[in-house]
């Protein structure tokens, strides 16, 4: 039976954070491990079927998560596997891939239910692996299921060379009233430093889009 | 100008674009050198680690507020560089089965039971955390199956909704 004991290790966490940030004019987030990362990759054998497996899995993380919405910090649920659940089942076409992650709408949502949906930020990426990235899902065929979830904000990878032109996604995926987008707009995977004027141009692109108070 | 919705909620601006980052921050010299050479999440559970952390975190806090960032983190230092594998000391219920019960993995990419590392521990089949806790154990890695480059062309059409343009 999965059941969080982290209460100690994720208080302090919050009283560092919130002693740093103190009489200062930021506000503070901590990153917390999503339910499909923390679950679905794990072999269930207590639960009768993986539903119930993975709506404990997202009991468990919801623990983690209110201690720092409480505090009034913001959590990150960071979910990579939203979009690598891809590569995990390579017998899939997008319609299976497509249920599958309809499926994990529900158990992040569950995992954040009644939780303060201004104070939740989404993370998704394809992993930051140095690899080819061929395998990656493309963002438009999941990106009206990423905006189902119930966080005020989306923070996903948009500079790397695999994944920067999925800007384009939302042309026609409308980002849903009240909800901001946060693009990655620096990339990890090239040891060049962009220039200013490229990160810029890659934010206006989105400002563009989704209004420039929403990114 | 900045605004907030309510207390303590995400900002929203209007004039110009807040700055935040995804999570793990380089760590200073008085961490790093206590898991240099050692386990990363072991020693961050070490008293000396937990001493530093406070400390640790207020001057990430106060570079990231430095540069600009509007809504700033810890570093990610509780966590030690491992953004999944931290999980591992925070739940219960996961447990690893005999070395000889050899499980298939539950899925491609997912690390076997067995195989070359020949561990025999199931704690590879915590799947994405799996490089993680291979990390923690300073034990070799093995790539899981890749699957076959698929492409699903045309799909797109089939349920995108049409451009509003």
């Amino acid at each position: 039976m999965v059941t969080y004991s982290g209460q100690v290790a994720v208080q302090a966490d919050v009283e560092h954070l919130k002693a740093a940030i103190q009489g200062k004019d930021v506000e503070g987030y901590i990153a917390a491990l999503g339910p499909l990362n923390l679950g679905a990759g794990v072999r269930n054998e207590h639960y009768s079927i993986e539903e119930e497996y993975m709506y404990a899995v997202s009991d468990a993380c919801r623990e983690e998560y209110k201690t720092i919405t409480d505090a009034g910090l913001i959590v990150q649920v960071d979910e990579p596997e939203f979009c690598t659940s891809w590569t995990f089942y390579p017998d899939w076409d997008v319609d299976d891939l497509r249920k599958y992650l309809s499926f994990c709408v529900e158990v992040i949502n569950h995992a954040i239910a009644g939780l303060h949906e201004d104070l939740v930020r989404f993370h998704t990426c394809w992993g930051s692996g140095h690899r080819p990235h061929v395998n990656d899902i493309q963002l438009r065929y999941i990106a009206d299921l990423l905006i189902k979830i119930n966080a005020r904000q989306y923070s996903i990878k948009a500079a790397s060379v695999r994944h920067e032109h999925e800007y384009h996604v939302w042309e026609d995926v409308k980002l849903p009233e009240g909800k901001r987008l946060m693009p990655g707009v620096i990339s990890h995977a090239t040891d060049l430093v962009e220039h200013p004027e490229l990160v810029a141009e890659r934010l206006v692109r989105y400002a563009k889009l989704v209004g420039r108070e929403n990114v | 100008m900045l605004s907030r919705e309510r207390s303590n909620a995400l900002r929203q601006s209007t004039d110009r674009i807040l700055v935040s980052h995804a999570g793990n921050l380089p760590r200073p010299d008085y961490l790093n050198e206590l898991i240099e050479g050692g386990v990363t999440l072991e020693a961050a559970a070490g008293d000396e680690y937990h001493r530093r952390l406070p400390r640790a975190v207020q001057d990430v806090v106060e570079q990231q507020v430095l540069l600009g960032v509007d809504i700033v983190n810890d570093g990610e230092f509780a966590k030690a560089g491992s953004y999944g594998g931290y999980m591992i000391d925070r739940v219960t219920g996961y447990s690893t089965p005999p070395e000889d019960s050899a499980p298939p993995p539950k899925r491609a990419g997912t690390w076997s039971a067995t195989g070359e590392n020949s561990l025999g521990i199931t704690i590879l089949d915590f799947g994405p955390l799996a490089p993680a806790v291979l990390s923690v154990l300073g034990l070799p890695r093995r790539v899981g199956c890749a699957p076959p480059i698929r492409e699903p062309h045309g799909y797109a059409r089939q349920w995108l909704p049409t451009p509003a343009k």
